[in-house]
C-alpha cells in the first residue's frame, strides 16, 4: 500500500465519521434488559423443549408397554403322534392318494391317474412300523 | 479448564463497556454498507441484544467487534425484503433527534454511489477503506474466498469511480 492518501479511503473515513456523528445509540440499560429477557426467553424455550422431548418419548414408552403381546406360554414336548399304518396293498391304478406318506416318493400322475410314459418310477421302500410284527 | 473457561467469558460490565465504546463506530459502519442509518443502528443494536446473550461465544471468537458487524451485517441482509417494517419500527419509536447534522455532499454521494452496488461489493469496500481490514480479514470476516474478495474490491472501485467523478476521485490500484 502506498503512503499516499487514498481519497477513496479518506471519503469512507469522512461518511463513516458522519454515521458515527449521527448515530445515537440506545443505552446500554436498554440493552441489558433486552439480552437478559432474551437469554430468559431462550433458556424457557431450551426446557420447554427439554420437558417435550422427554414427555414424547414417555408417552411413547407408555405405549409400546400397553401394546405389548400377551406372554406366550412355555414350550411342551408335543406328544408323539401315531403312527400312520401303511397300505397293505397298492395298485398303480389306484392312483395316488390323497395324503402323501412320508418317506415315499409319488411320480407325476397324469389327468387318468395313469404314470407319464418313460417316468422312472420308485418302489416304495420298505418299511417296518414298530410294534405290527 | 473451568477456570480458563470462566476467565474468556465476557462479564457483563466488559460488555457494557465494550457496547459504549464500539455501537457508534459499528453503527457508522453500518451505515456505510447499508446507505441507512435508522437501519444501521437498528441491527447493530439487535446484533448488539443477541450478543449479550452470547457474551461466552463473543470472546471466544476473539473478535467482538467482527462478530457483532457479521451479526448485524446478516440481520439486515434478513430484513431487505420486509424494509417496511424498519419504517413502522423508527416511527414506533419515534423520529431521530431533530439537532443531528447532516450528512456533508460528499458523504451523501458515496453512500448514494455504494447503493447502487451489489450487496456483497459495498460490504467489501467498506471493510477494506473504513474498518480498515486486510483482503484475507475480509475474506474470514465475509467468508469469501481471498480472489473472491480481490474482484470485489477491483470491480467496487470501478463502479465508485464512474460515481465519483465529479470529486476528482481517480481509479487506482486495490490493495
Amino acid at each position: 500500500m502506498s503512503d499516499a492518501p487514498d481519497p477513496l479511503r479518506s471519503l469512507f473515513q469522512q461518511a463513516g465519521q458522519d454515521g458515527v456523528r449521527r448515530a445515537r445509540p440506545a443505552p446500554v440499560a436498554h440493552i441489558a434488559e433486552r439480552g437478559r429477557h432474551r437469554h430468559r426467553r431462550r433458556l424457557a424455550v431450551a426446557v420447554a423443549g427439554l420437558c417435550l422431548a422427554a414427555g414424547t418419548g414417555g408417552a411413547a414408552a407408555l405405549s409400546l408397554l400397553s401394546q405389548a403381546p400377551a406372554p406366550v406360554p412355555p414350550a411342551v414336548v408335543p406328544s408323539p403322534a401315531p403312527p400312520v399304518p401303511l397300505p397293505q396293498d397298492r395298485s398303480p391304478s389306484q392312483g395316488p392318494t390323497d395324503a402323501p406318506v412320508p418317506g415315499r416318493t409319488s411320480p407325476p400322475a397324469t389327468t387318468d391317474g395313469s404314470m407319464l410314459p418313460g417316468t422312472p418310477t420308485t418302489s416304495p421302500p420298505t418299511r417296518t412300523t414298530p410294534g405290527a410284527a | 479448564m473451568k477456570q480458563e473457561t470462566r476467565e474468556s467469558t465476557l462479564t457483563v460490565e466488559e460488555f457494557e463497556d465494550f457496547y459504549a465504546q464500539k455501537a457508534a463506530a459499528l453503527t457508522g459502519q453500518l451505515y456505510v454498507m447499508l446507505g441507512d442509518l435508522q437501519e444501521a443502528q437498528y441491527v447493530v443494536q439487535e446484533a448488539f441484544v443477541k450478543g449479550w446473550s452470547r457474551r461466552r461465544q463473543l470472546d471466544r471468537d476473539g473478535h467482538p467487534e467482527a462478530w457483532i458487524r457479521t451479526v448485524a451485517w446478516r440481520l439486515a441482509v434478513s430484513r431487505w425484503r420486509g424494509r417496511r417494517r424498519t419504517a413502522d419500527a423508527w416511527r414506533r419509536r419515534g423520529a431521530p433527534p431533530a439537532q443531528v447534522p447532516e450528512p456533508g455532499p460528499e458523504q451523501v454521494v458515496l453512500v448514494d454511489a455504494l447503493r447502487e452496488l451489489p450487496a456483497q461489493q459495498r460490504r467489501t469496500l467498506t471493510l477494506h477503506y473504513l474498518c480498515d481490514l486486510t483482503v484475507e480479514q475480509i475474506a474470514h470476516e465475509a467468508g469469501l474466498s481471498l480472489s473472491t474478495v480481490k474482484t470485489h474490491l477491483a470491480r467496487g472501485r470501478t463502479a465508485l469511480a464512474r460515481h465519483l467523478r465529479d470529486f476528482h476521485f481517480e481509479e487506482g490500484p486495490v490493495v
